[in-house]
């Protein structure tokens, strides 16, 4: 520990603090422009200079490091005055043109030169201007399908340039020319169109670059800014919505260092357009001699419950299915399965509509193996060796992928193998291709390799000698060896591959979508068990099998039991277990299940066999879709129930690493549109059940009170504060 | 006295290896890989109080016993010949004459500090030097001076050389690195220091052509023989480049101390056209300008920052009476504005503006504040910046404005120069 004193007042702090992290524990501002925690430090602003005793000149505090005794001073009339000097210098030659800026209100400039800048100007020159085009007065330039630039409100903090190398690993930004005529810049004819592009407009400290869709629109501080979680993937970044009277302006980021770093997708912060989008459902609709009209609330409740009521009474409670969705909040499904099994009174519960191959549900009340993530995002950026199989990691979890690219530059081992190439390759030390299907045998390759070369841990592996060898016979097999020649992977890249493996001082496995859903997920999963356990690292906190669910609460909608065998909490069912959504298939077409009610799910467009459920979802006698746009499978709905959107409604998302948090109400639900646990209420109610709630908050309290998993979690401080709920 | 560095410089086809061992080359290589251990020639070279003849004069001796000795990671020696500071031009004479003076010593340096790679970096323009350069190494490693095993010692060093990016600012020795790495040039911000973290993050020792073409001669010859010429604490010989209005310009080796008269008046055959001195810049433009008052100071590190300027890379030009010192401003203003890296803000922009306002007073639309204003702007860029280039930016104008103010309010008061040679306005 140091000890320093800065402006008189004394502070302990850690060895390697800088002194601008020191200032701000006591609570002292030490302005800054260039300075992001994220990035490499690199002092160029001048804005934090300090005055340190026994040192002549002023030092920047963001890369001083503190030392014993140190006696610092920022507000000497030394540094007031380089302050004064860095901001005029900025100022000689920005456009001052913050009526039209769009940064106006959040403008780190602006707000600096309020504080600490002159109301005077000493410079009679001529301003620097970036010509785009001689013709037009503003020199805006649209540098990607996102991003505006007018670099003449530049102030060079290169922090947009920085992000794009250091944390995106991308180079579709750059820095040109030198000196006073210095430009942030692309290179012609390529814009940045990168999956990250849009944060720099977020990072930017001025109105340099802007965002395409946000600019111009409207004012911030005619805005409110709603926080919430993002709805597009898994990951479940942290953001804001900001938005006035009904409508979504933008989205920026609610840094949560635990999840997203500060960092968006652009997918997440751009991808809103269904929210406001003009073919939302605003009415439930009713399909009368085979068209869909606009039918009225009560209405259509009192035709679904005396349909679902009249098929419960005729064929039994088992005639009907219900499909929850990984989309919609806990709340949301944890009333739907509880619709089903307690007033239409069926276990024919499911939400994995996008695969024929499911993975076996946990048999306690805690994970298995074939369960979402053994690590927390953070712990991959902490793993010596990364290996991402079956998994587009860019695109199916960017914000993962940024963990991926932040390990590498710690120096990390990334190893990539896929069926095709994916932009991750590009930093993988190791990339294989194999052959689709062939999963399962390269990696009987591995472990044979690890094997016979005696490359295992045998010590931490914890395998008994006659464990290894029912392995080494099962994947030295001669079955085993023609399999790996199927795989397209020389035995020389095997070998290299397991040379990193073995090395490793941990190991994080990331499977994505193509593995969850193989023909051999059990298998493919359990091998990387084994794989882990073989190199020691079962019981480190680093190390581990990950599978990456899809949706923004696939992990949540298991939770709270949308599934056949399971309730809440991953309760066993008592008696026979109802049919997942492949067996409802198969029943419809057996004619034993009439009626399903398909809530924020989409299985026409999810299912592997388009056709196939189309012809069968077609036979059912009642068909109540409930979403916010005419889905495909809406298109062939009897019913159809406006939902609210992710923006429009409380409650709560469970993330891929199993962290509950909260999102919050922006606007009401469009039109006579609902949020559908207020739906599922409804129908409740009209079947002669209780189901009173007041608001969402009510739903999770029961919902804690039922699953053992979220027992003790505080609605009041999820998702907003530190003190997240993670799922243990 | 007898040159160290020049003395064969004129010598023909000393470029070559054989005339370089004909004439006593590669003596002190064999010497210092056979009797010297690395620590014994760091601390020869501490004994000699050789100082860097870059521009900053930091002790060499000490600069490598700063390479941490007991680290793993590969350490890098890098000499630096970007020479770009207007009125240097020594570096490219000691590259394009005597190659091996400067190669043998990097040998030895790699050697003191426990590099196996080395790198020359070389001004762009220099195709000629980097030729040279490229040619001496080529015999070099055909003669077993480099690659494996340098004449049967177990030492190994590979060098190469790197032709620069075409920046001033590449010679300052963090962006240099930068530029090796293929990054922009921009200076890094210093601490950490080269020794520790420099090329690719590893412990690196930089040093100009200049510097390290002393060191074969020093381990040759013995650190206190070096240190008995000059001075005290300047100590050996200096190539002074003299440009201007001299009667003979070029570079001499002269010891450390001789001073400005002797320099100009003994050397460089006095001024021009016997026209009267008014002003001698002793260390390159980013050094403050002198007056004749000065003329008397001792050429060397302490002497000339005693007299409030710098020894620089000691290269000296001269203006007599017909130079507008306000002129003369103005096209180091340029040539600031123009090689600023563009990293930190008041480098990038304050040369900028005080380009425009000597454009201004240039033009005869200068103000009485402009003074004031101008010595205000330096004062915000100097010691404020991250690499020096903002001082050198500021320094001379700053002193120049000292020096020579009656000029400045002559030009502002009567939009002309005070010195009329009719072809002032630009
Ligand atoms: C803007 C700038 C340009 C420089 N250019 C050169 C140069 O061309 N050659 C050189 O040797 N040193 C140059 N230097 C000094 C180097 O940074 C460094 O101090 C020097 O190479 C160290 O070698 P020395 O210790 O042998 O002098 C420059 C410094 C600055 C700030
Ligand atoms: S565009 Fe913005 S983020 Fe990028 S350098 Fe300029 S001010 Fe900084
Ligand atoms: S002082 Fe000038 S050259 Fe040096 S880093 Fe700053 S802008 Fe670049």
């Amino acid at each position: 520990m140091v000890t320093l004193t800065i402006d008189g007042k004394q502070i302990i702090v850690e060895e390697g603090t800088t002194i601008l992290k020191a200032a701000e524990k006591l609570g002292i501002e030490i302005p800054t422009f260039c300075y992001h925690d994220q990035l490499e430090t690199v002092g160029a602003c001048r804005m934090c200079l300090v005055e340190v005793e026994k040192i002549p000149k002023l030092q920047v505090a963001c890369a001083t490091v503190v030392s014993e005794g140190m006696v610092v001073r920022t507000d000497s009339p030394q540094v007031v005055n380089a302050r004064k000097g860095v901001l005029e210098f900025l100022l000689i030659n920005h456009p001052l043109d913050c009526p039209v800026c769009d940064k106006g209100g959040e403008c780190e400039l602006q707000n600096l030169v309020f504080k600490y800048g002159s109301d005077k100007s000493r410079f009679v020159e001529g301003k620097r201007r970036y010509i785009v085009d001689p013709k037009s007065k503003y020199d805006d330039l649209a540098i990607g399908p996102h991003i505006i630039r007018n670099m003449n409100r530049c102030i060079q903090c290169r922090k947009c340039v920085r992000f794009i190398n250091e944390i995106a690993g991308e180079d579709d930004l750059g820095t040109f020319k030198r000196g006073s005529k210095t430009e942030i810049n692309i290179l012609p004819d390529i814009p940045i169109d990168n999956p990250y592009s849009g944060n720099v407009t977020e990072i930017c400290p001025v109105g340099a670059l802007t965002s395409k869709s946000f600019r111009y629109k409207i004012r911030v501080w005619q805005t409110e800014a709603i926080p919430t979680v993002c709805p597009q993937c898994a990951d479940g970044c942290n953001i804001r919505i900001w938005k006035k009277d009904e409508r979504i302006y933008r989205i920026t980021s609610r840094r949560n260092d635990e999840v997203d770093e500060g960092f968006l997708c652009d997918k997440g912060r751009f991808g809103f357009d269904f929210v406001n989008h003009p073919d939302r459902l605003k009415n439930p609709l009713i399909k009368k001699n085979g068209k869909l009209s606009e039918a009225p609330w009560d209405e259509t409740i009192k035709f679904v419950t005396s349909s679902f009521m009249k098929i419960k009474g005729e064929t039994g409670s088992d005639s009907l299915a219900g499909v929850g969705s990984g989309k919609v909040t806990n709340e949301d499904n944890y009333l739907f399965q509880k619709f089903f099994r307690s007033v239409i009174g069926t276990n024919n519960i499911d939400h994995r509509v996008d695969s024929k191959n499911l993975l076996p549900s946990p048999d306690t009340q805690i994970r298995n193996k074939y369960f979402g993530m053994k690590n927390t995002i953070n712990q991959i950026a902490n793993s010596k060796l990364i290996l991402v199989l079956g998994c587009d990691l860019e695109k199916e979890h960017p914000i993962i992928n940024l963990r991926v690219i932040k390990a590498r530059r710690k120096g990390s081992s990334i190893l990539v193998a896929n069926p095709v190439s994916t932009r991750l390759n590009r930093f993988a030390q190791n990339g294989l291709l194999y052959k689709q299907r062939t999963e399962t045998d390269f990696l009987n390759g591995v472990l044979r390799e690890i094997i016979e070369t005696k490359q295992y841990d045998n010590a931490k592996s914890g395998f008994s000698s006659s464990e290894i060898e029912d392995l080494r016979r099962k994947v030295s097999s001669s079955d085993s060896l023609k399999a790996l020649q199927t795989t397209g992977i020389g035995a020389e890249n095997i070998k290299s591959f397991v040379n990193a493996l073995v090395k490793a001082e941990s190991i994080i496995i990331l499977c994505g979508a193509e593995i969850i859903s193989n023909p051999k997920n059990v298998e493919i999963i359990n091998s990387l068990y084994d794989l882990i356990r073989l190199t020691g690292h079962q019981d480190k906190d680093n190390s581990g099998v990950n599978l990456l669910w899809k949706h923004s609460n696939s992990q949540g909608t298991l939770d709270c039991g949308i599934l056949p065998d399971r309730l809440p909490g991953y309760v066993r069912i008592s008696g026979k277990p109802g049919l997942n959504f492949n067996l409802m298939l198969e029943a419809v077409n057996q004619g034993k299940i009439k009626a399903m009610y398909i809530m924020g799910s989409d299985p026409l467009s999810e299912y592997p066999d388009r056709e196939y459920v189309k012809s069968t979802l077609g036979k059912l006698e009642i068909l109540l879709v409930q979403d916010i746009l005419i889905t495909e499978t809406a298109k062939i709905a009897n019913v159809i129930l406006p939902g609210a959107s992710f923006a429009e409604k409380e409650g709560t998302f469970t993330n891929v690493e199993g962290r509950v948090q909260k999102l919050n109400k922006a606007f009401d639900p469009l039109a006579d549109s609902k949020a559908d646990g207020q739906i599922i209420c409804l129908l409740a109610q009209a079947m002669g059940h209780e189901f009173e709630y007041r608001t969402p908050k009510d739903i999770f309290k029961e919902l804690t009170g039922v699953s053992p998993i979220y027992s003790g979690m505080d609605w009041e401080t999820l998702g907003l504060s530190k003190k997240q709920g993670k799922v243990k | 006295m007898e040159k160290i560095l020049f003395k064969y410089i004129d010598f023909p086809e000393q470029y070559r290896i054989d005339t370089y061992i004909k004439n006593g080359g590669y003596r002190g290589l064999p010497k210092a890989l056979e009797e010297l251990s690395p620590v014994q020639i760091i601390e020869t070279v501490k004994k000699s109080g050789l100082r860097g003849r870059g521009g900053a004069g930091f002790p060499t001796g000490l600069k490598w016993g700063f390479v941490p000795k007991d680290s793993q990671k590969p350490k890098f020696l890098l000499c630096n010949a970007d020479e770009g500071e207007p009125g240097t031009f020594k570096d490219r004479s000691l590259i394009e004459n005597n190659p091996h003076q400067l190669i043998e010593g990097m040998i030895i340096a790699s050697y003191a500090i426990g590099a196996h790679k080395a790198f020359i970096y070389i001004r762009g323009e220099f195709a000629f030097g980097a030729k040279r350069l490229s040619e001496a190494i080529g015999e070099c490693y055909k003669n077993g001076y480099l690659g494996k095993n340098i004449l049967g010692s177990g030492f190994d060093l590979d060098l190469d050389v790197y032709r620069g990016a075409g920046a001033y600012v590449c010679g300052e020795e963090t962006s240099l690195m930068e530029s090796i790495e293929g990054e922009r040039a921009n200076p890094r911000l210093k601490p950490p220091f080269p020794a520790s973290v420099g090329l690719y993050k590893n412990p690196t020792v930089i040093n100009n052509v200049e510097t390290l073409s002393n060191i074969s001669h020093i381990v040759l010859n013995g650190g206190e023989w070096f240190a008995n010429i000059g001075m005290p604490k300047s100590t050996g010989t200096k190539i002074f480049s003299l440009s201007g209005h001299v009667n003979k310009p070029g570079n001499y080796e002269l010891p450390m101390g001789i001073t400005v008269r002797e320099l100009i008046f003994e050397h460089g055959g006095g001024i021009k056209d016997d026209r009267k001195l008014k002003a001698v810049i002793p260390g390159g433009v980013s050094t403050p300008i002198l007056t004749p008052a000065s003329l008397d100071v001792k050429m060397d590190f302490e002497s000339l920052y005693e007299a409030g300027s710098l020894l620089g890379s000691g290269a000296t030009i001269v203006m007599d009476e017909t130079s507008c010192i306000v002129k003369a401003a103005y096209r180091i203003s340029k040539f600031f504005e123009h090689e600023s890296c563009g990293k930190c803000v008041p480098c990038r922009e304050g040369t900028r503006w005080i380009r425009l306002i000597l454009e201004r007073i240039e033009n005869g639309k200068g103000r009485e504040e402009d003074i004031e204003l101008l010595r205000d702007i330096c004062t915000n860029i100097i010691a404020k910046t991250v690499c020096p280039l903002g001082d050198a930016a500021a320094v001379p104008i700053m002193s120049s404005i000292e020096k020579f103010r009656d000029e400045y309010e002559y030009h502002i008061k009567n939009k002309k120069c005070m010195v009329d040679l009719g072809t002032r306005f630009v």
